[in-house]
């Protein structure tokens, strides 16, 4: 599927695309996020496209969570939690004797609730989410069914969601 | 306390869980649960912005603390299998081995000595004492920095930029001269002039310009980015060491790599910080920098020590 065909794609499905931005709760911005997606498609790297639907449904999905985010930032101060740990963030507001040991403290807290959760459900989540494999593969790797896979990863993610909110109280 | 996820967000967790995997397809459904109730939308959005920020440490997470690594490659099992194969044919397993290994070698100074490596694409690496690198006969875009202080001038060429690997993390030049350091447990990597894109064990990266430093505490778990003087970055080259609050034990090991024996600091001064330049002018006579210290400088053994009287 080339470029063009994807944009092709894009607009035999233009209504379907509407019907999902509006479920996302787009309102009335709906048509102009459309056209937002549109744009960005058409400046994209024009690589080939395997499945061009479920793409399409993507692209959406992303613009919709990118839309969440600057509406979430404009209300509210961003705390950069953890970006003492890796990140190029800027570091500048925490006196520097403590960026270590906020960095070292919440990560430590974060492998004990991974463990905590027992070590396939922890070995799973790690899979996924930090080495970015399909869940298919990881299915066959550990030798247990999808819904195995993902039971796993829920629990891991209501843990993992849980510290976020906790940490975020403080 | 934390309250924990209600029934609307654990609907909303398992779509979080589910759209994260790639092979994801069913979008049409997601659309009808969404659409279902605007409560959905609200929960579904919070939560998968909540998982994105868990993004940040995700990966450190398991660089620095441990985590069970991951399966091999399926390729890196093949010559293995390959032997078991042909067990009865030594000679072939002994020569596919050798041809699937990289062929990597190590460059090694001892303790002192300073020694520029010139790559064939005309890349150097001027090393420090006491430092070891690995390199590929044939591909002089790759090395691998096992320890020691070494300063890069990359030859920058847009096809193949140049690689540097540091334990499970990955350094890559984009037209560069830059400073790396590497000893137990710790790394810092400082930018001269041009840029680098550190990888923080491939999850993860930090764009890196002139006068960034990165300094990765494997104990701490830590990466810290700091600012440093651009052309100051690869100054012991010519003797010259510069400290903005560093610990005397880190200025310490520092100069040994330098001169080439052994510095031990005073425990009760080995943490206190820094600040200022010192210049090496004979290797064999440490006692002049004591002052900069407020402490005494002399022989121990084979080595020095730092004391304060």
């Amino acid at each position: 599927m080339t470029h063009s065909g994807l944009q092709a794609v894009f607009l035999a499905n233009r209504d379907k695309l509407l019907r999902f931005l509006a479920a996302h709760g787009a309102g009335e911005a709906a048509e102009d996020l459309l056209q937002e997606l549109w744009i960005r498609l058409s400046s994209g790297p024009a690589g080939p496209v395997a499945q061009p639907l479920p793409y399409l449904y993507r692209a959406a999905h992303n613009l919709m969570l990118d839309r969440y985010r600057s509406l979430q930032q404009s209300t509210k101060r961003d705390v950069d939690w953890a970006a003492a740990a890796t990140s190029g963030a800027d570091l500048s507001e925490v006196p520097e004797g403590e960026r270590p040991l906020i960095a070292r403290e919440q990560l430590r807290m974060v492998d004990a609730t991974l463990d905590a959760l027992g070590e396939r459900a922890a070995a799973i989540f790690r899979r996924h989410r930090i080495d970015g494999v399909p869940q298919k593969v990881i299915a066959r790797e550990f030798g247990v069914s999808l819904s195995t896979v993902e039971a796993e990863l829920r629990k891991a993610y209501r843990a993992m969601i849980e510290l976020r909110r906790r940490l975020d109280e403080v | 306390m934390t309250r924990t996820l209600d029934d609307k967000e654990e609907e909303a967790l398992g779509w979080v869980v589910r759209l994260h995997d790639i092979d994801f397809d069913r979008w049409e459904e997601f659309e009808s649960w969404l659409a279902a109730d605007r409560a959905n939308a609200a929960a579904y959005h919070m939560l998968a912005e909540v998982d994105r920020r868990l993004d940040v440490m995700l990966p450190a997470s398991r660089a620095a603390l441990g985590a069970a690594p991951a399966p091999r490659p399926r390729w890196r099992l093949r010559p293995v299998m390959t032997g078991i194969i042909v067990a009865g044919l030594t000679a072939v397993i002994v020569g596919r081995v050798l041809i699937d290994r990289p062929n990597a070698y190590a460059v090694r100074t001892s303790p002192g000595e300073r020694r520029e490596i010139v790559l064939s694409t005309g890349t150097t690496i001027a090393m420090n004492g006491a430092t070891i690198i690995r390199l590929r006969h044939k591909d002089p875009h790759f090395a691998e920095f096992v320890e020691g202080e070494a300063f890069f001038s990359v030859r920058h060429d847009p096809e193949r930029p140049f690689q540097v690997i540091i334990g499970e993390d990955k350094l890559v030049d984009i037209g560069t001269r830059f400073d790396v350091t590497r000893s137990a447990g710790r790394a810092e990597i400082a930018v001269a002039e041009g840029a680098v894109r550190y990888d923080v064990a491939a999850n993860r990266s930090v764009n890196l310009g002139p006068g960034d430093a990165l300094r990765l505490d494997r104990k701490a778990v830590t990466a810290v980015k700091l600012r440093v003087a651009p052309d100051q970055v690869g100054s012991w080259r010519s003797g010259r060491f510069i400290y903005d609050g560093e610990p005397l034990s880190q200025v310490a090991e520092d100069l040994g790599r330098y001169v080439g024996a052994k510095i031990a600091v005073a425990p009760e001064i080995a943490d206190e910080k820094f600040r200022g330049a010192i210049s090496v002018r004979d290797p064999h006579r440490l006692e002049p920098l004591g002052p900069l210290f407020r402490a005494r400088l002399q022989r121990q053994g084979a080595g020095w020590l730092i004391s304060r009287p």
